[in-house]
């Protein structure tokens, strides 16, 4: 089956660490620290120096929104997102591990492993912390403080929930990636049996796929047209909303199905060893299968509607490759943890039911509330289904919103990836 | 892929100090439960005392457990049920980890735990070929020249291109055999699979089982029939309550398993019948 396969304990990690889980360890530590950076970024966006935008004062929304944008993506969100800072985190914690990885007690246990970590994230965010506060006395205290407390919350969430993170880390990231590439058939042919399981049995199984986010569309549409108008901008409300609502799907449909992708061949993962994120990608390969056709009907309602593919359309391949990379940063994350914790599943489809609220799908982005917009400006997913849209209806997308999803949608598969790997010896025996 | 396999001098399987734990508690797992040990973890205690310090919540199946197997060895374990080979097998496949101890395996192996694992109802029996290989590490292009032997040695006949959920549990439990004994992996894993089909089938698999046997490929399987052991295995490992109790010739390992067996009361009184 495999050429070779060796299992230790963390009982037996008295011998040192392998150059490559330290590498591990870095990575994961440096992605936690730049979603925070990153998060720190967004609120600074919203509320510079501290204080809310008052928009109260300017009757005409579009004057509003000129203000905003100028001032959210202006000069200041630049310096924000500047390359510099993420040098000085890279820098800053490879320091912090090397040194700490010199002075480390030789023996050391579960418990102190997952300590460390956190520690050299603490330090650190401390120390880059500083050195921004030095560095760039323009940068707002506050900024500061949301990115150690960003930081703070993220390294608690990845580091202590996953017990086993550094622990039973025999194998690097990129030995993982070549277990994966070497049973890319086995992927291959599952995604293609699956499928072709799902859609043959009747003519209306693929018909279905399209029926069904059209149809969503066409009751939501009519339900929000009252509100909104049948026309947001100058585009009919049928375009508006399934530019939106079809990659919204990939998204929904991998996140939900994501917390079954492993629950469901519990049986299988009780039997036989394969490398388990195959059931992840699996379940991301048919999201992207469905995408195929729901795709075209959704080229089909907006051709008749007047709004041909454009040359624009030379960004959708980036735009799917950010989405997929942050749908599969997260489907690992619930995938993994829906084993473990089986209230995972309810919780992330609330979850799922209230982003998709908060994401500008059925509304424009300009329509909300600017006081609400810090909540926002936090959701990957509000920039990257705007440029969708802005795409599908032939209107540039505002490619530097776009920094931000790219950057979080890196940390989280990566994160993700790693957490979903350090846990997944422990779902044969919670069956 | 059907040449001989030359023993080796260095084990392709080695135990050392294996054991593994089970905590009842830890099985249903609750958020409320996950936050307490995140919390416990935050303050500075090891997880592992706040589930150790509770000895009926823990379960040892297996302890202590080492174990070398050479290239070319068909070894049998033996014991009554719970004493710890599925664990054992699942430990050396891969499927879970032990709670201590090391496990090492060289070369490419395939688990007879439950026939037909990963079968797709929907798709044919020869789609399905495909996929339980391919699940078992070995792609179409390795297996497509055995196609028509699978096929024949399932004795499905025309009914491999129907659905497999048309199949009964015979059949499918056929077609997995078929595959598993027919992807040739240097280390074959069964486990108490032997009980398919009709009389006729199950002799034709303890031929198949011989054959790979005497191309020179690593066998490990449990049984509870003292003929299997003995047809198929020079070497027995029994394992009684977790531990490992004796390793050895199988006539000698049997004889001394029997002589407990005896000596227990009317639970043994299941296997006792097996004639040998």
């Amino acid at each position: 089956m495999v050429a070779s396969i060796a299992t230790s304990t963390s009982r037996s990690s008295a011998v040192s660490i392998l150059p490559g889980a330290q590498l591990s360890a870095y990575l994961t530590n440096l992605m936690i620290l730049i979603g925070a950076m990153l998060i720190a970024v967004q609120f600074r966006v919203q509320l510079p120096y501290g204080k809310a935008f008052d928009g109260g004062t300017l009757s005409n929304i579009s004057i509003q929104l000129q203000f905003l944008r100028q001032k959210a993506y202006g000069l200041e969100f630049y310096r924000a997102q500047r390359l510099e800072f993420y040098v000085v985190l890279a820098v800053v914690l490879l320091i912090v591990q090397a040194v700490m990885q010199m002075v480390r007690p030789r023996v050391s246990t579960r418990m102190a492993r997952g300590g460390r970590q956190f520690a050299a994230l603490l330090l650190a965010v401390s120390i880059s912390a500083a050195v921004f506060f030095v560095g760039w006395p323009d940068l707002s205290k506050l900024q500061i403080g949301y990115f150690a407390a960003a930081a703070f919350v993220l390294s608690f969430g990845v580091v202590f929930w996953s017990a086993h993170l550094n622990a039973v880390r025999e194998r690097s990231v990129i030995a993982n990636l070549r277990r994966l590439w070497e049973n890319r058939v086995l992927l291959r042919i599952w995604i293609q049996y699956n499928v072709r399981s799902r859609y043959s049995q009747t003519m209306l199984g693929i018909l279905w796929i399209i029926l069904l986010p059209l149809s969503t569309s066409f009751v939501l549409a009519l339900a929000f047209s009252g509100i909104l108008g049948s026309v947001i901008g100058n585009v009919p409300f049928v375009v508006f909303m399934l530019s939106a609502i079809v990659p919204w799907g990939l998204f929904n449909y991998g996140v939900i199905t994501g917390t079954r992708s492993v629950l469901s061949m519990m049986g299988l993962i009780n039997q036989v060893y394969f490398p388990r994120e195959i059931l992840v990608v699996l379940t991301l390969g048919e999201g992207l299968v469905d995408l195929g056709f729901t795709f075209v009907a959704m080229l089909m309602v907006n051709a008749l509607n007047g709004y041909w593919p454009n040359g624009l359309f030379v960004l959708l391949p980036a735009l799917l490759l950010i989405e997929v990379c942050m749908t599969a940063g997260i489907m690992f994350f619930v995938s993994a943890l829906s084993v473990l914790i089986r209230d995972i599943p309810p919780l992330v489809s609330v979850a799922i039911q209230l982003l998709f609220f908060l994401t500008p799908i059925v509304y424009p982005l300009e329509s909300v509330p600017l006081k609400y917009r810090v909540l926002f400006s936090l959701n990957p997913m509000a920039p990257l289904i705007t440029a969708y849209r802005d795409v599908f209806t032939g209107r540039a997308p505002d490619l530097s919103t776009l920094f931000y999803p790219t950057v979080l949608a890196i940390a989280l598969l990566y994160t993700g990836y790693v957490f979903f790997k350090a846990n997944e010896h422990r779902f044969a025996d919670y069956i | 892929m059907t040449d001989m396999i030359n023993p080796a001098e260095s084990p392709v399987i080695v135990a050392e100090n294996v054991s593994k734990r089970y905590i009842q508690n830890e099985q249903r797992p609750s958020l409320r439960h996950e936050a307490g040990q995140m919390l416990r973890r935050l303050i500075g205690r090891s997880t592992e005392t706040s589930a150790a310090s509770n000895i009926d919540q823990q379960f040892w199946a297996l302890q202590g457990v080492n174990l070398s197997i050479y290239a070319g060895e068909s070894v049998a374990v033996i014991g009554r049920n719970g004493a710890g080979k599925s664990t054992l097998f699942r430990i050396l496949s891969g499927i879970t980890t032990p709670t201590t101890g090391h496990v090492a395996v060289c070369g490419r192996f395939a688990t007879l735990i439950a026939l037909g694992a990963g079968f797709n109802p929907e798709r044919t029996g020869r789609e399905n070929i495909y996929l339980n290989a391919a699940i078992q590490g070995f792609s179409p292009r390795q297996i497509a020249p055995f196609l028509d032997e699978i096929i024949a040695f399932s004795e499905l006949g025309r009914f491999i291109d129907l659905p497999v959920k048309r199949y009964s549990s015979g059949m499918t439990a056929r077609l997995g055999f078929s595959v598993a004994v027919h992807i040739l992996p240097d280390i074959m894993f069964i486990d108490e699979v032997l009980s398919v089909g009709d009389a006729a089938f199950q002799e034709k698999c303890m031929k198949r089982i011989a054959a790979m046997k005497a191309q020179g490929r690593t066998l490990v399987f449990v049984s509870h029939s003292a003929d299997t052991v003995r047809n198929l295995c020079e070497r027995a490992i029994w394992l009684h309550k977790g531990r490992l109790m004796l390793d050895g010739p199988v006539d000698m390992v049997l004889e001394h398993y029997r002589a407990l067996l005896s000596e227990s009361s009317t639970e043994s009184a299941q296997i006792e019948k097996v004639p040998g």
